[in-house]
């Protein structure tokens, strides 16, 4: 069978399904996490549950705190502050509001910045299934997209970075130095590379879609 | 009918003239050519950006004509520059 025979499949289905697929799910924990988090205990989204502010915790376990070089120590820590062990954490035991919310804007940037790609992909492919492919507002889409990801993750790592050092600095005594905040301002470059590349492709669109307009007109 | 750009009409298309000397309709034509009638509407209407050498051949070949009796050239009005005035 060639290739002209064969019959033409929907360029976009495997990603419109798995994207919708995974939206669905994403609202669904969401919803359900949000309803667990205002009717149980011991539960909690973002930082937040029945029993808020319970306590404001910052990891130890990972390359970020060591990175600072800090350790902890009974002597090392802030009054107010304690170490858990089991989750490998220092926590403000009875933080303030601000805190509690400084730790919940921490914790949603990810969130964010993760559900808005998704919903921004989504709207693109469903618009490349209403209006055809290689579009002017499918290159806008793509371009959205990538600006999206692409300035959203520096965003998004800077916030997280001020906010963890920020907390680290109320309760440990060795304070964190501009110097070592190159620990916390790890972003992921995957998804700034990605963000790059559909921003190039969204270029790549715009040129071919002018030239889908010129072709449409060829009799 | 003529095809426009940002800059104002340049290449006109003489197909309805063709037609009506040689007494035939476009969907004559259409089946004549192997052209479909879309297509022959878009560019009778100066909707086309851009003609194949292929559809011109064809229609050649059925109105008996040369391309310059389809397409026709028309310079645009020549405009005067008054900024070095």
């Amino acid at each position: 069978m060639t290739a002209m025979t064969r019959k033409q499949r929907d360029p976009l289905q495997p990603l419109l399904t798995v994207v919708d697929f995974i939206f669905s799910g994403l609202v669904v924990v969401t919803v359900l996490g949000a309803g667990l988090a205002v009717f149980s205990r011991g539960v909690s989204i973002f930082g937040w549950s029945r029993t808020v502010p319970y306590s404001v915790c910052v990891p130890t376990d990972d390359s970020n705190f060591r990175a600072t070089g800090i350790t902890v120590e009974p002597g090392g820590l802030r009054p107010g502050t304690g170490a858990s062990m089991q989750s490998a954490s220092i926590c403000l035991l009875h933080p303030t509001t601000g805190q509690a919310v400084a730790l919940t804007i921490a914790q949603v940037t990810g969130f964010v910045l993760f559900a808005g790609a998704f919903y921004l992909v989504r709207r693109l492919l469903r618009d490349a299934a209403k209006n055809g492919l290689f579009t002017p507002d499918l290159a806008r889409w793509l371009r959205a997209l990538g600006w999206w990801l692409l300035a959203g993750e520096v965003i998004a790592t800077i916030v997280v970075a001020a906010i963890r050092i920020s907390l680290l600095n109320r309760m440990v005594n060795d304070r964190i130095g501009p110097g070592l905040w190159y620990g916390y301002l790890h972003g992921s470059w995957t998804v700034i590379f990605f963000g790059v590349g559909l921003i190039t492709a969204a270029r790549i669109m715009r040129v071919g879609s002018v030239m889908r307009e010129d072709l449409e007109g060829t009799v | 009918m003529t095809t426009s750009d940002d800059l104002g009409p340049t290449i006109s298309v003489h197909l309805d003239r063709l037609l009506a000397d040689r007494g035939m309709t476009l969907t004559e034509l259409s089946q004549l050519a192997g052209v479909s009638t879309v297509n022959l509407s878009i560019l009778k209407n100066g909707r086309a950006k851009a003609i194949r050498f292929t559809t011109l051949t064809a229609l050649c070949e059925v109105l008996d004509c040369q391309p310059g009796d389809i397409l026709g050239f028309q310079p645009r009005p020549k405009t005067v520059d008054l900024s070095d005035a």
